[in-house]
Formats: structure tokens, C-alpha cells, sequence
């Protein structure tokens, strides 16, 4: 490989600038792509055709991934959560048996869908700006991409017919579907988890709350618990939207009060009365919170209830803000908690030999 | 009715009691060497025209000679099967033959014996509960038939499944395919040939274009340089292996590579031998092709002028330095030279590859680089060099040709809308009946779909899927499900029979007529010997019972198969044949009494053909081949527009491959890697060797082999009790030291345990479940386990008069096929 330092270094900062945003855009793609076949190798690990083959495709993007490492460091690093907002809508549901198996590959064909893009992006800008290190790993990286693609419809073609045509016997599926060691959770479909995960964040919230006798048990963590629940891959659920997410509510319902003179006006939800200074707060504050949210990169929607209740005059104390954000950063260290232990997924050959193996290395980089 | 068969029960083989002690075994009254003691016969050294010595072995004077050809390995030697009074009494190798020149193997002169074993299934028998009990064909075909029809109505044809073998005729195979495919329409269908050939299938579609060997058994009489990769030929072909013998110890003899892991028989032959670690065969040989392309020996013209894709291979073995090599396949960078230099020079080279390769890591793709060599150095289809991509059985061929074994009938390319009409023709169906809307299902999942309940209906032939799939114990489960009707027809009551819900008497070899076809293309005609035992039929009588029973018709209505008996459903398979590769149109049976004919035999080629591809032209044309192809990595298939959008029009594919991590590997836990095989005195589970005396008494029981260090490490001796673990089960066996690199570990697959969590000794309870992308073959030749003593001496393997610690690199075999 050319050394793609060099060659980034004779081109202007503004074109710098395009390559590197595809370049974050195609990392990102791909890392969600590998996690993706790695979570789908593990699911499905009784069925060795599907588990197989797609630990082969993660090896892939892991390398992609390697082969991307200098070009980021020549071009600029950044931030995408496109890849990740795309991968949250997928994979998700109840995914057992040929339907399930059926339906993960289609989900996987449009984040690779979406790789090859991405691919095809920089190999006509690289051929355009003639660099030829960055045009070398690009072409590699889409050749792999089509070859991921041609896996998935070969999966496909194989599976479809008996997954239609044949009435299925559930109890069969669902035994086929059970994986070889019981500690998959990756395998466990949403309408199970998100219950479980959503109460066991609350719960660990309030008892520990109860303990050292603080109200740490506040209505906006309760959507904050959903979202790292149900949508654990989606970038709304993460730590750092959590809590900055709900910080920026808190700051942003103080501003607004503060300007709009509504600290003496009545507390809406105790008072039951509504006047002009508590709507108009109510206004600016949610609109500060999601402009914040963009600017912090921290979308995150429970924040609006946060910044409600302090506009609307229940949240009126710094010491009422600290003891809810102290809630809400407890919500979000043991939602990252969750997060992991329902994101992270190991290929099957890496659960056999866990330490150290040629193949975990090679996934995990 | 239930009485009678408490008394009259055929027990599975690991409890009989009737095998009589070595020592005891009846005393041939003809023969001509004592081949278990003397497994490959006097030398007689040549070059060029192999001398004919015929090895002949018999119990009585038989009274009559019934040309046939031996069914216990793929080789096909011909030979007469002696009569007297009705018995099989003894078999001599065909001195005119073109495979052996009269020459016989220890299986092929003793394995006839198992034909008149009293433990032969001799009539239908029914599941009453957890009890098989005896029924007449009529209650049995009826019940059969009814639970086809009721699983037909239900889910479709999909509902079905066939298991087959690589043990019946053409002409079985053939009609299975009509009645699988045409009769029901499921592409359900396939053989225990997946575990055994399926690699050698697809190395070659994919090189060459077609199925079928390119060259002769004859090319090793006159080659410079043999390579044999992964194949324990002395074990497991031995009749191949003393041609090979006479060459090496005749004038000019060819210097011999030899790729093993364990030190066999073949391997002390070997002039270079390479012992890789067990799943490194794709960068040892990207290794030895890297040092050929490096050093300038290939055949630019031939690369030219008759293949592409030259530089996928340029590629894809440039990472592979000798001292890479070295690192992961600990060969040493000395012996890799040597070993290319022999391969990149002589003037000719017959190359070899069997399940060291085919039931190994990233099979196919290894496979297909030894095609490599051939084609980047030009030696092909001429004399004296080619290469055989080996079979294990003696009919896989025909399954293969059949298109009972995951291809479609005679070759051809299911995938190309032309050839699915000319088979339709053929049949006289709507193409639409034919089930080719997806690949053929393969074995693995085939019970995969069984256990998930989407087949209902299975039917199993001749094969003992309990004891050779991997994840015996997920199998058996599979067999034993409440909502699948299982028949299986077997001459015996094996381990996968006990658990049928409906179990078929079957005449086999000696009692049927029919063909078969070995791995250089020759086809032998084997003749009815003596009638079946009580009233156990062929497998043709059974399809064609069931066929008219379930009153399948073409579209002209008439009855879809218009046979009754194997020459009829060989001149089918002849029209079938013509105009493909495997071309039998010019055939007969009367021809076939004469002596075996390789196809293609037709009007151009009317005794049929030596050598393919003589002229550098390859079946790839996008309208002849046999598929588009696959990625060797993922096993996605090429599409058609693809593949034509760069059609090679008869030039060689050359296909390079990356080597890919192994599933698991050796750690702390489990320690060493174990390999699996077949020994030279048993084929597959011993359904038939197990029952010839003198074959089971010089290998009675499983053990597991070790290198004398790591043993001493452990604490073992020789023929102490240990326990093998894997992270799948665990087998109980006895210790046998020496002949293996440290670090490895082999169990011959042979020995089934019924399930018996006692006294486990089936080696596939540790093999991975897991298969090659593209030929779908599993990998019983890597595992990685833990090895423990837990007891002494018990029944040592070493006291067996033959079986001892010096003899034992004879008796092992690295190869194998189920």
C-alpha cells in the first residue's frame, strides 16, 4: 500500500476536508457493518451455513477498518452516527427460525448496501484526485463489499424457498434457533429484553436511591430507560446523550425561566394553573434543548421532559437540578452497562477459543 | 409377531458376539497371499505397461466366475465373484482389467464375507413403539407411501428428503433422481458423497468447468513426479498405492511428495514429505506455487492460451514467503523448496488429493490450487499428467453424474435455463416440476431442515448418518423426532436404522446388477452373483416400487419411469448422458460384459476416452459449464451474467483463495488438534469390513494415536485407556504412540458406540460442526481437544497379533470416507 499520508498532504484543505468525511462516514458504516455480522454469526450459531459465512464478512470489515486506520490519521479523524441511526432501525424484533434468518440478512444487505456506497464514493474521488493509496484501499475494501452483497442473496436464494413454502413448526424453529451455550443475549428476541432491561434500569436507579435517601427516581429517566432498553444501538441511547442530553434540558429550562421572569410564576403540575410566563419558557426552553442537543452531538428526547419540568416550574432549585442529574448519570452508567451486554456479541469461533485466537484478533483489531 | 423378532433381532455390529477371534478365522482354501499380513502383494517394478498378477482368494472351489468390480474403496478394481451353491464364495481380480491388472486389496478379497452375515436384514420391519418389529413389503411400501402422500398434502414436496449414498449402482441413482426430483420435486436430495467427494466435485467444476477426472490411472505408470496431498493412498487405496510401489521400485522412478501430517506408509516412501499443522493446507500450498511462479517453471504459453484469471493467483500467494509458510504451517522452509523444486521441474506430474484435503479447512480452495499447479506448469491431459481430485466410494462418481449428490443430472448446470429444458425433454416434464429454484440442499442441512420441521419425510439409503455426521448426538435427536417419518434401507440393522420408523431389507453388491463408475472415469458392469438373503431387494426394485405405488407420470401420462429392471434404466440414463461430458450414449450392456469403458463413450469416442482436455479446450463455455461458480471464501455464487460477462469459452479457471482463521484453535483448555481417518482394513463405519473377520479382527476397536512426547508428557502408555475431549463430547479409546507430529492427535472415525454415553469411541462426538463454503463437506479433520488418562491397559489395539506397535503406520490411514 502507498503511503496515503503523502499523497493527502499535496491536495487542498478544503478537498481534505470532502475525502475525510466520507472517509468517517465509511468507517463508521463498516464498524456497525462488523458488529452487525458478528451479532447475526452469534444468534444464529445453529445454523453454521449463515453463522460462518458471516463471520468470514466481519473479517472483512474488521480489515477495513485496519486498512482505514492510516488514511483517517493523513485525512482527519470524526464523528458519523448515520451508520449507527441506520444500523438501530435493523436487526431488531424476534429473529428465529428461516423467517428470522431470512430477515437478518436483509437487514445486513442495507448496511453493506450502504458500504458499497460509501466505497464507491471515495474510488471515483480518489480517481479523480489520483490518490492512489486511498484509490487502492477503496477499491479492495468495495471488491469485498460486492462479494459480502453476493453472499447475502446466495443466503438468501438458499433459505427463501423453505421459509415460504413450508408451514413451519414453531417449537422446531424455535430449537433449532436456541443457541449452543445459553449466554447469548444477542439471541434474545426485543419483546423479551426491552421489558427486562427498561425495569432493571429503574430498579437499580430507585433501590439505590431508596439506600442513601435521595428522590433520584424522576419522570424523564423513565424514556431515557426505553430508549437504552429498546434501541441500544441507536445513538439517542448512549451515555453521552444521556446525560449531556439532559444537562443541556436542565440548563436550558433555567435559562428560559430566568429570561422570561417565570420563577414566581405558579408550579404547573401542583398548582394545576397555567399562565403566559410558564408557556412561553415552556417554549424557549425545549427549543435551547434540541438546538443544544445538535450542537453538543447529543440528540436525546427525554431531555424535552426534563426541560419541561424545570420550565413548567417543578425543577426550581440548584438542588433539585443536582439530585436529578445525579439520577440521570446513574441511569445512563447502568444503561451503558446494558448497552454492552446487549451490543457486544462474539463471532462463534471466537467464544471456542476465546484467548487470544488469530480470529479474534483479526475481528477485533 | 413381536416374539419372533426378540429372538431373530440383528444386533448392531459393536455388540455382536459372533465375530469370531482373529486366530479362528477360516482358512481360505485358494489364495494367493495372505493380504492382511501382506497388504500389497509382491512388487512387480515398471515403467510404462503394468505386469499383471492376479490375487485371487477363496473359501471352496467356486463352481462359477461372475464378472464384477470391487465396491470397497473408489480405485474400481474389476474381479470375478466365485459361486458355489448359491454362495459368494470368493473373488480373483480380473487379470484384463485396465484399473488393477488383477491385482486385489485386503477389503476387496475379504469383505465379500460380509454378504452372508448372519445379522443381514431380511425382511421389512415396522416401528410399533419403541420396538421394530418384521412386516411384509406390502404393509411396509403401503405405509411409506401413505406418509409420503399425507406430508405431500400437508407442506408440499419440500417436505421430502433423500439421503443417499455412494454405495448403490448408476442405474439406482439414476432412478432416484427421476422419483426425488421429476416424481416428488424437491431439491432435498443428496449422499453421504457430501462428506467424502463433494470437494473433488467442486474442484474440479470450478478449474475445469465439469465434473470428472481429466486423466488415467494409466498416467502413473509413466509420470516423473507424484504429489500426493492429504491422501494415505497405502491405506486407503491400496491397490493404486502397489502400482505406485512397482513404479518406485522400477526404472525411473517418479520422485514422490508426499503433504501428511501423520508419518503413514506413504509418507516413509515420500522423497520430500510435508507434515503441516492440521487446517494449514491453503498456505503451504500458496507456498509451493509462490516458489513456482517465483522461480520462472510455469508454462507461459499454456497460461495464455488456455486459462484466466492468471493474477488472482499471482496475488493471492504473494503473502505466502517460505518463512510465512513455516510460521503457520510449521513446514520448514528446506522441505517447502524441495518439494516445489520436484513439482516446478519434472517433465510430468500426476498430482492426488483425498480427505486430508477434502475434510480440512478452506477445502475447496486448497483443492483447486493443486489443480493450479497443474494448469500454471501445463501438465494436463497428456500422458503422464493430470490430476485426480480422488472420490472415497466406489460410486460416488455416479451419484455425482446422477445428480443425486447436490449436482444436477449428467452435469448439468441448473442455473442455465437451456439445460433444465434438455432435462425436462429428457423426462418428459414441465421444466417448472423440476426443483431448481435453489441449489440442491446438501446433507448438513438437509437435517438441519428435518430437525427445524421443514422436511417431515426422510428417507435414508445405505447410509449410517448416526455414527459419520458430525454432532452425533444433534442426529440422532433429528432421526429420533416425533413429526418426521425416517425409512432407511440398509443391508444391515445399523446404528441410524435402530432409530427409523421404517426399516428396508436391501440386496447389495453380488446380489444386483448394475454399474459403476471410479474416479478416473472408468465404468465396470457388476453382475448378479446370488440372490439376495430372505427377502431383501435392490434399491432399483425398491424406487420403483414406491414410483408406482405413488403412480408418478410424465406429461403424456404415462408412468414417469418407464423401467423395470437396470438396463432399462441404463439406457434411460444414456439418452439422459448424451451430448455432456460423462456421455455413456455409446455404451450397452453387452459392451460392458466385454470389460469396463471410460466415458466419454459416444460416436465420437466409441470405446470411449483416456485423457480429457488432450487439447487445452475446458468445459467452461458459459453454455456448457456445469456452474457459474463461487467464492472460494464465502461460497456466494458467481451469477449467470457475471460469469458471461467474462466467459473463458473453454479456457481453465484459475482461482487463487486467502487463507482464513481456523473456527477454533488449540488453548489451554484443550491442548492439541486432532485429525480423523479411515484404517486400510475398514471402510466408513464397518458395516461390511466390521463383519469380515480377518478385516475386523486386525483392527478391532478405536484408539487414539499420539507422538511418543507428547505421551510421555502425559503420563501415557502404549494401549493405556485416555479420555479425548473436545468442546463438543468426549471418547474413551485406547492410546497408540508414534508415527504423528507432537501436538496432534488422529481417531480412526470408523467405530460407532449406538449412542452408548458409557463407552464412547465415535470420533465425530468431537468433531466441529462445520463444513467448506462451496462444497459443503464437514471438518472432521480439525478439532481441537484435550487428551487425559484415566486408565491402563485394557484391550490394548497391540493385542491383536497384528496390530502391534511396528506394524501400526501399515494399518492407519490418514485419508478416509464415509
Amino acid at each position: 500500500m502507498s503511503s496515503p499520508d503523502v499523497a493527502a498532504s499535496l491536495i487542498p484543505a478544503g478537498t481534505r476536508r470532502q475525502v475525510a468525511h466520507y472517509l468517517r462516514a465509511v468507517e463508521a458504516a463498516e464498524r456497525e457493518l462488523r458488529d452487525a455480522l458478528v451479532l447475526v454469526a452469534e444468534r444464529h450459531e445453529r445454523n453454521y451455513e449463515l453463522s460462518h459465512g458471516a463471520t468470514t464478512l466481519a473479517l472483512w470489515s474488521a480489515d477495513h477498518l485496519r486498512w482505514l486506520a492510516p488514511l483517517t490519521a493523513a485525512y482527519g479523524h470524526g464523528a458519523d452516527d448515520q451508520a449507527a441511526q441506520l444500523r438501530s432501525a435493523l436487526l431488531g424484533g424476534t429473529r428465529i427460525g428461516a423467517a428470522g434468518e431470512l430477515a437478518d440478512a436483509c437487514d445486513l444487505a442495507a448496511l453493506v448496501q450502504r458500504a458499497e456506497m460509501l466505497w464507491t464514493i471515495l474510488v471515483q474521488g480518489a480517481t479523480a484526485l489520483h490518490e492512489d493509496g486511498l484509490l487502492d484501499v477503496a477499491s479492495r475494501a468495495r471488491d469485498h463489499s460486492r462479494r459480502q452483497l453476493a453472499w447475502l442473496r446466495t443466503i438468501v436464494e438458499h433459505e427463501a424457498p423453505d421459509a415460504i413454502a413450508i408451514v413451519a413448526d414453531r417449537s422446531g424453529q424455535i430449537a433449532a434457533s436456541l443457541p449452543n451455550r445459553p449466554t447469548s443475549i444477542g439471541s434474545i428476541p426485543d419483546a423479551v429484553w426491552g421489558p427486562v432491561a427498561a425495569a432493571v434500569v429503574v430498579l437499580v436507579v430507585g433501590v439505590l436511591g431508596l439506600l442513601v435517601g435521595l428522590p433520584w427516581l424522576v419522570p424523564s429517566l423513565g424514556p431515557s430507560a426505553v430508549l437504552i432498553a429498546v434501541t441500544p444501538n441507536h445513538p439517542t441511547a448512549r451515555a453521552w446523550n444521556t446525560v449531556v442530553g439532559h444537562a443541556g434540558g436542565v440548563i436550558s429550562g433555567f435559562i428560559a425561566v430566568a429570561l422570561l421572569g417565570a420563577a414566581s410564576a405558579p408550579t404547573v403540575l401542583a398548582d394545576h394553573q397555567l399562565v403566559i410566563s410558564r408557556v412561553a419558557a415552556a417554549v424557549l426552553a425545549i427549543g435551547l434543548t434540541v438546538a443544544v442537543g445538535f450542537l453538543a452531538r447529543a440528540p436525546h428526547p427525554p431531555a424535552a421532559a426534563t426541560t419541561l419540568l424545570v420550565a413548567l416550574g417543578s425543577i426550581a432549585t440548584l438542588r433539585d437540578a443536582l439530585i436529578v442529574m445525579a439520577g440521570i448519570v446513574l441511569t445512563a452508567g447502568i444503561g451503558e452497562v446494558m448497552r454492552e451486554l446487549r451490543r457486544r456479541r462474539a463471532a462463534p469461533g471466537e467464544r471456542m477459543a476465546p484467548k487470544r485466537s488469530i480470529l479474534g484478533q483479526r475481528l477485533r483489531g | 409377531m413381536d416374539a419372533v423378532q426378540e429372538s431373530n433381532r440383528p444386533t448392531v455390529l459393536d455388540r455382536s458376539s459372533d465375530v469370531p477371534p482373529f486366530n479362528a478365522r477360516p482358512l481360505a482354501a485358494r489364495e494367493s497371499r495372505d493380504s492382511i499380513e501382506d497388504i500389497w502383494g509382491p512388487r512387480t517394478p515398471h515403467h510404462g505397461a503394468w505386469p499383471v498378477r492376479v490375487d485371487e482368494r477363496a473359501t471352496e472351489a467356486p463352481q462359477r466366475w461372475v464378472p464384477s468390480v470391487c465396491v470397497l474403496c473408489s480405485t474400481g478394481c474389476g474381479l470375478d465373484v466365485g459361486v458355489a451353491d448359491g454362495r459368494i464364495v470368493g473373488v480373483r481380480g480380473r487379470a484384463d482389467d485396465r484399473v488393477n491388472h488383477g491385482r486385489l486389496g485386503p477389503k476387496g478379497l475379504h469383505g465379500w464375507q460380509a454378504n452372508a452375515s448372519r445379522d443381514r436384514l431380511t425382511t421389512p420391519l415396522i416401528r410399533r413403539g419403541d420396538r421394530l418389529v418384521p412386516a411384509t413389503w406390502e404393509d411396509a411400501m403401503s405405509l411409506i407411501v401413505e406418509r409420503s402422500r399425507d406430508a405431500i398434502d400437508r407442506f408440499g414436496p419440500g417436505s421430502h428428503g433423500f439421503y443417499n449414498s455412494g454405495q448403490l449402482f448408476l442405474e439406482e441413482y439414476y432412478t432416484l433422481a427421476l422419483v426425488a426430483e421429476a416424481g416428488i420435486g424437491t431439491a432435498h436430495v443428496d449422499g453421504n458423497t457430501r462428506l467424502c467427494t463433494a470437494t473433488a466435485a467442486n474442484a474440479l467444476i470450478e478449474s475445469f468447468g465439469t465434473d470428472g477426472a481429466p486423466g488415467s490411472y494409466a498416467d502413473f505408470d509413466v509420470t516423473d513426479a507424484m504429489f500426493l496431498v492429504g491422501h494415505n493412498m497405502a491405506a486407503t487405496q491400496t491397490v493404486l498405492w502397489a502400482r505406485v510401489l512397482d513404479r518406485l521400485d522400477g526404472p525411473s522412478p517418479p520422485r514422490l511428495v508426499v503433504v501428511d501430517p501423520r508419518l503413514t506408509q506413504a509418507a516413509r516412501r515420500a522423497d520430500v514429505h510435508l507434515a503441516p499443522r492440521p487446517g494449514t493446507n491453503l498456505p503451504l500450498l500458496n507456498g509451493i506455487i509462490r516458489i513456482i511462479i517465483e522461480r520462472g517453471w510455469i508454462d507461459s504459453d499454456f497460461i495464455r492460451d488456455h486459462t484466466v484469471d492468471f493474477e488472482t493467483l499471482v496475488s493471492s500467494t504473494e503473502p505466502w514467503t517460505p518463512d510465512e509458510v513455516e510460521r503457520v504451517s510449521h513446514v520448514p522452509r528446506a522441505s517447502l523448496e524441495a518439494a516445489a523444486e520436484i513439482l516446478g521441474t519434472s517433465q510430468s506430474l500426476v498430482s492426488t488429493c483425498l480427505q486430508g484435503v477434502y475434510q480440512s479447512l478452506q477445502a475447496t480452495a486448497s483443492a483447486i490450487q493443486v489443480n493450479n499447479i497443474h494448469l500454471i506448469r501445463g501438465l494436463i491431459g497428456k500422458p503422464g499428467s493430470t490430476v485426480f481430485q480422488m472420490n472415497g466410494q466406489p460410486t460416488a462418481q455416479n451419484t455425482r453424474e446422477c445428480g443425486v449428490n447436490g449436482e444436477f443430472v449428467a452435469f448439468r448446470n441448473w442455473k442455465n435455463p437451456e439445460h433444465v429444458a434438455a432435462t425436462a425433454k429428457v423426462w418428459k416434464i414441465e421444466p417448472s416440476k423440476l426443483p431448481t429454484w435453489t441449489p440442491p440442499t446438501h446433507a448438513m442441512q438437509m437435517f438441519q431442515l428435518a430437525e427445524t420441521g421443514s422436511i417431515r419425510f426422510l428417507w435414508i439409503i445405505a447410509t449410517n448418518p448416526a455414527v459419520t455426521l458430525p454432532e452425533t448426538g444433534r442426529i440422532r435427536r433429528i432421526v429420533e423426532k416425533e413429526d418426521l417419518f425416517v425409512v432407511v434401507s440398509d443391508a444391515f440393522l445399523t446404528e441410524t436404522a435402530e432409530l427409523a420408523d421404517v426399516v428396508l431389507p436391501a440386496a447389495i453388491w453380488g446380489e444386483k446388477t448394475g454399474c459403476t463408475t471410479n474416479a478416473d472415469r472408468t465404468v465396470h458392469l457388476s453382475q448378479q452373483a446370488v440372490e439376495p438373503p430372505g427377502d431383501a431387494r435392490s434399491d432399483l426394485e425398491i424406487f420403483l416400487d414406491y414410483a408406482r405405488r405413488m403412480d408418478f407420470r410424465n406429461i403424456d401420462g404415462e408412468p414417469l419411469i418407464p423401467w423395470n429392471d437396470s438396463e432399462g434404466a441404463f439406457e434411460g440414463w444414456k439418452a439422459c448422458s448424451a451430448g455432456r461430458p460423462c456421455d455413456y450414449s455409446g455404451m450397452s450392456y453387452a459392451m460392458l460384459r466385454r470389460g469396463p469403458v471410460q466415458w466419454p463413450c459416444n460416436a465420437e469416442h466409441p470405446t470411449g476416452r483416456e485423457r480429457q482436455y488432450e487439447d487445452g479446450v475446458f468445459n467452461t463455455a458459459s453454455e456448457y459449464c456445469e456452474t457459474y461458480g463461487h467464492d472460494l471464501a464465502t461460497g456466494a455464487a458467481i451469477t449467470p451474467e457475471e460469469y458471461a460477462a467474462k466467459d473463458p469459452k473453454g479456457r481453465a479457471v484459475i482461482k487463487g483463495a486467502e487463507y482464513l482463521p481456523p473456527p477454533e484453535e488449540p488453548d489451554a483448555a484443550y491442548p492439541f488438534l486432532l485429525t480423523t481417518g479411515r484404517l486400510t482394513h475398514h471402510f466408513h463405519t464397518r458395516t461390511k469390513t466390521g463383519r469380515a473377520s480377518a478385516l475386523n479382527a486386525a483392527a478391532p476397536t478405536a484408539f487414539v494415536e499420539l507422538s511418543e512426547a507428547d505421551a510421555s508428557n502425559l503420563g501415557i502408555g502404549e494401549g493405556d485407556l485416555v479420555e479425548v475431549r473436545s468442546r463438543r463430547g468426549r471418547v474413551r479409546v485406547p492410546a497408540r504412540l508414534g508415527g504423528i507430529e507432537p501436538g496432534v492427535a488422529f481417531i480412526p472415525f470408523h467405530y460407532g458406540d449406538a449412542g452408548d454415553d458409557e463407552a464412547p469411541t465415535t470420533a465425530n462426538r468431537l468433531t466441529l460442526t462445520g463444513w467448506d463454503p462451496v462444497s459443503k463437506q464437514p471438518h472432521f479433520k480439525f478439532a481441537a481437544v484435550a487428551i487425559e488418562r484415566v486408565g491402563g491397559v485394557d484391550r490394548s489395539p497391540a493385542e491383536t497379533p497384528l496390530a502391534g506397535r511396528a506394524r501400526a503406520p501399515e494399518l492407519v490411514g490418514g485419508g478416509s470416507a464415509r
